[in-house]
């Protein structure tokens, strides 16, 4: 790993180092100063307040805007922001300006030192406060499943709707599966992480989505999972989990996640911890003597079904509850 | 709760309090609905792209893939366990018109895992869709076992099977192969209607069901056998609900439905052991009841001004009745008669959720949840005749211990912004928990946090995030298990054991180039993230005595010019726990150090609309690493040593071109590679090692495999 590891930092300074060239020869330009936030708000409000439109909506946009843009708006026609026989989309009404707000005196010539005048601009990279530019989508899109969005973990963190959806393309690609979970990772680190551990939920190919579990616009529950509790979440696919079962293990029926890390773990099962330790955190050693015991020899040689295999599950194979009459201990 | 922790949620909320009283606020934002739209001509708006009625689009997508030396972690990958040469394809046909939309998607017809999708709507009226899936879990493919039929609800051995006394005395030549395979199938179905203009109803129905073979234990005495075991199981969703919009917000009222079935209701196996000691032929394992889940639920927010409510409750009622299997199997075995012939499990469940946020501005604002969720286990207590695994019966007796559980979490965090982009959120939360019949009746959980983010130039993002988390709670008294612990050792659970939790991490962003004209150095973004998180147990001398994450990850990416770019990433993670144990029940005789480390390590790099926007090319590479060691010190016998636990490597390649040959046909072509190393010596070992447990033989999932994919897509 630490080949790999080096290898990599050589080929980021590499591109850093290639960039860096590329600047000494560009950095004679003169740059135009940007608004601040604050300044760039201030004036889109003001904007909003007058309502001075385009003289021709769309068309005046498109001029610029088309398929040979860097910012080409040409796949809105492909969804349903860009049709006009549907009532309630953007372009059945102010057409581009209902989500950029007024165009103004956007098209107008300018002078080299000039700038453009700024229009509400959307995603992460944008300086528009990411409350009021989700209050452009949020003007359409409250519905059931956005019902719990003020106050959520990405309200709160200030994510724009735009940082996640791309309404300028014919078809939105956070609604695949892996590349919605591409998505996820780009900011959750740590979970895109835990997917490339030996075991894990199949989101790296794309088999699940991260909104099989989350709901990441709000819910009503802990870490925004869709159902009302982690284990009823994790009961809409492990049913035969649920019980309630005659003798149950009481972590089970507490939390799934006492034992289980749901994103991933280089331990077989999800597990939190290998096993037998991870048992004999709360089991050791009132029932079993627990004689430790470690060493290649040990390793290679060892005999002990308290060891090898399932080890403790070797004999109490139904650790998630039994319904056996006789199965107090978990073994029928 | 102590005095001076409510003096600290005080002062931060004070402060908070100050903070907005001394700013301007931002105005509220720019919703359609406020747009001034007096002045507007919209005479010459003709929208010449805009479209009516659009042709419909349908395209095709034919693929023939071949894969070699498949194996099952791979073919859970791809989802396909096919060997050699094999076709499947995929198909997007759309439709939009006069306000409608009609689609099919499909994807992987032909493949083991396929997905399709019929979709139907009209705006402002309806919008029906239905899924169907299939999901594959492969497991080894040959896997060994001495059953003849492997997954059925009576496990025989052969006619001629021998009963022996070891593992090593098994004829290997009766041993049959057998596939752990499962495959879930799901059909989704969902109805949203709009029955007038603030008022919704939605129907979902699901039904998914499972059915393979998995494996699991069965054992009489300390003999044990890994059984294939069959699974045939279903899981039907109703969820029915109305939604309702009010000029201050939403109400919705669901009604959820859950049934789980199980087609076999017990595992009867033989053992392929000789008789000891008087223990039985055969066993008896149960399976998961069939149960249902029934809840009702009430959300609904309300806003105004500066307030925002937002309230849900569910009530629910678990149940369980099915019959119970006999004692035990074993005819020569005398049991008492069972107290009930069923469970007749009841838990009722009641979860709540309240949040409150009052914004005093767009600078300043408080947060309040509430969280309730209790689950109150009513099933009936009843004295069970102590058998164990068909051989012993004892005089003795056992209650069931029917759990419940009441989790209470309160919530409160003040964020206070100081400018776009830059805020402050301090925070605290409590977590109580109190069990039934447990060694701990109840626990608190505090924590304090504090989180800032900014974006000092030339940053994009900055940001640190602390919180320390204290656990305590009422008297530790250990009632669940036979023996007791020496008076001078304490043994608490580790998830309700007293802790000491710290945790922090930071965020950092940074465009180093971010006022270059270069293309290169404007989009270049260079990412930094790390985390640590601690817990100390307390008053506990065996189990998990501490643990410890940490963790780092940085990426890279930039975009060299408008057709290619790059983006390489990397995390380290370690993870460390320290436990102890006891052998001679009155010391600590051992310690062990578990200390894991896990790497992942990429890079994308992407050429985009080449050869005059006709094609495009991708390389994806993932490498992931593990390593776990553990270090043990045994004082009672005077030994230290330590070993590796486990060591995997995997190295993932993809590498995808698509050509856009003319406006109807496009060309695909990928290529996977996956190369899988695990080394695990707990798994890895020969099916007569273990003298009394007969596992599945010598299994691990190394291999070294790819698939070709070449696709042709058609539009008509």
């Amino acid at each position: 790993m630490a080949k790999i590891d080096t290898t990599l930092f050589i080929i980021i300074f590499i591109t850093l180092f290639l960039s860096a060239q590329s600047f000494a020869a560009n950095e004679t330009k003169v740059a135009i100063t940007p608004l601040t936030p604050e300044q760039l708000d201030a004036l889109l409000v003001k904007k909003f307040q007058h309502g001075e439109y385009s003289k021709k909506g769309a068309d005046s946009c498109l001029k610029c805007h088309d398929g040979e843009s860097d910012n080409n708006a040409m796949g809105i026609f492909d969804n349903v922001h860009g049709r006009q026989d549907v009532k309630n989309s953007p372009f059945a009404s102010l057409q581009c300006e209902a989500c950029h707000g007024p165009a103004g005196a956007h098209t107008d010539k300018i002078r080299e030192n000039e700038l453009r005048e700024p229009m509400i601009t959307f995603g992460k990279k944008s300086l528009v406060d990411a409350d009021k530019q989700n209050s452009v989508c949020l003007s359409c899109h409250e519905d059931r499943q956005r019902i719990a969005w003020q106050g959520s973990a990405h309200q709160n963190e200030q994510v724009p709707c735009a940082s996640c959806h791309q309404v300028h393309q014919g078809q939105d690609p956070i609604l695949f599966k892996q590349q919605q979970n591409q998505l996820c990772a780009s900011c959750h680190k740590e979970q895109k992480h835990a997917l490339n551990k030996r075991s894990s939920h199949p989101l790296k190919w794309g088999e699940m989505a991260c909104s099989d579990c989350h709901n990441p616009h709000g819910s009503f529950a802990e870490h925004e999972l869709k159902r009302p509790s982690i284990n009823e979440t994790c009961y809409q696919c492990h049913t035969e989990k649920r019980g309630p079962v005659l003798w149950e293990h009481a972590p089970v029926a507490e939390d799934c996640s006492i034992c289980h890390d749901s994103h991933g773990s280089i331990n077989a099962n999800l597990l939190k911890q290998r096993t037998p330790q991870l048992c004999q955190d709360c089991h050791s050693p009132a029932d079993h003597p627990s004689t430790a015991k470690a060493g290649d020899e040990f390793v290679q040689t060892t005999q002990s079904a308290f060891s090898l295999g399932q080890n403790c599950m070797n004999c109490h194979s139904l650790v998630h509850g039994s319904n056996h009459p006789a199965g107090q201990t978990f073994k029928r | 709760m102590k005095r001076s922790k409510h003096q600290r949620l005080f002062i931060s909320n004070t402060l908070a309090m100050f903070f907005c009283l001394t700013t301007n606020a931002f105005a509220d934002g720019f919703s359609l609905k406020d747009a001034k739209t007096n002045n507007i001509n919209q005479d010459k708006w003709l929208c010449k792209y805009c479209t009516g009625t659009a042709k419909p689009t349908i395209k095709i997508t034919t693929s023939l893939s071949s894969s070699q030396n498949n194996n099952g972690r791979f073919s859970s990958h791809v989802g396909d366990s096919t060997e050699g040469a094999s076709a499947h394809i995929d198909a997007d046909l759309d439709k939009r018109a006069q306000a409608r939309h009609y689609r099919l998607l499909a994807k992987g017809i032909g493949k083991d895992n396929s997905f399709v999708q019929l979709l139907a709507s009209k705006a402002d009226a309806y919008k029906a869709v239905l899924n169907f899936e299939t999901i594959n879990q492969f497991g080894y493919n040959a896997g060994l076992t001495p059953y003849v039929n492997a997954g059925a609800p009576s496990l025989a051995l052969p006619d001629n099977w021998l009963k022996v006394a070891t593992t090593s005395q098994m004829p290997i030549e009766l041993f049959n192969e057998f596939a752990k395979q499962t495959e879930r199938k799901s059909w989704q179905l969902t109805l949203d209607k709009q029955l007038s203009k603030n008022w919704q109803g939605y129907i979902d129905v699901q039904d998914q069901s499972k059915k393979g073979i998995n494996t699991t234990s069965g054992n009489i005495l300390n003999k044990v056998v890994i059984l294939p075991t069959g699974v045939d199981q279903n899981h039907q969703q109703f969820d029915v609900g109305s939604y309702f919009t009010y000029e201050y917000g939403a109400i919705l009222l669901n009604y959820y439905k859950s049934d789980f079935s199980n087609q076999r209701s017990a595992i009867n196996w033989q053992s392929p052991y000789s008789v000891l000691f008087g223990g039985a032929q055969a066993g008896q394992l149960s399976t998961a009841p069939d149960n249902q889940f029934d809840q009702i639920s009430l959300f609904g927010n309300y806003r105004h001004h500066r307030v925002n409510l937002q309230a849900r409750l569910n009530y629910g009622q678990l149940t369980q009745t099915e019959s119970f299997l006999p004692y035990s199997n074993n005819p020569f075995l005398a049991t008492n008669q069972l107290p009930t012939a069923q469970l007749n499990g009841e838990i009722d469940t009641l979860s709540s959720h309240i949040k409150l946020q009052y914004k005093a501005d767009n600078k300043w604002k408080i947060t309040a949840n509430y969280y309730l969720d209790h689950r109150e286990n009513n099933t009936q207590t009843n004295q069970y005749q102590q058998v164990y695994t068909d051989s012993v019966a004892l005089d003795d007796v056992t209650s069931n211990r029917p759990y419940s559980f009441k989790k209470v979490k309160v919530n409160l965090y003040s964020q206070y912004r100081f400018s776009i982009g830059s805020q402050l959120t301090v925070g605290w939360q409590l977590d109580q928990r109190e069990r039934d019949l447990q060694d701990r009746e109840k626990t608190d959980n505090e924590k304090y946090w504090l989180k800032v983010s900014t974006r000092p130039a030339p940053f994009n993002l900055v940001s640190v995030e602390l919180s320390r988390e204290l656990r305590d709670g009422s008297l530790y008294n250990r009632t669940d298990q036979n023996t007791r612990v020496s008076e001078v050792l304490a043994l608490q659970k580790y998830y309700q054991a007293d802790r000491e939790r710290e945790q922090a991490k930071g965020k950092l962003s940074i465009n180093p180039f971010s006022k270059a004209q270069a293309y290169s150095l404007i989009n270049t973004e260079v990412n930094f993230q790390a985390y640590f998180s601690r817990d100390k147990y307390q008053k506990t001398d065996v189990g998990l005595i501490a643990s410890k994450r940490r963790g780092v990850d940085l990426s890279v990416s930039t975009a060299f010019n408008k057709h290619l770019s790059i983006f390489i990433y990397s995390h380290t993670q370690w993870q460390d726990n320290t436990s102890q144990g006891s052998y001679w029940f009155n010391q600590v005789d051992w310690s062990a150090n578990q200390d894991d480390r896990s790497d992942s390590a990429g890079i994308n790099l992407v050429a985009e609309k080449l050869s005059d926007g006709q094609l495009s090319l991708g390389v994806d590479y993932s490498y992931s690493y593990a390593i776990a060691n553990a270090a043990i010190n045994t004082s009672s016998l005077s030994t230290s040593d330590n070993h590796n636990e486990l060591v995997i490597n995997s190295h993932d390649i993809k590498i995808y071109a698509d050509y856009i040959y003319s406006p109807v046909v496009n060309l695909h072509f990928n290529v996977l590679y996956q190369k899988f190393d695990e080394n695990d010596w707990r798994f890895e070992y020969d099916i007569d090692r273990i003298i009394n447990v007969l596992g599945n033989g010598f299994t691990n999932y190394n291999y070294d495999a790819y698939r070709l994919i070449a696709g042709l897509t058609y539009q008509f």
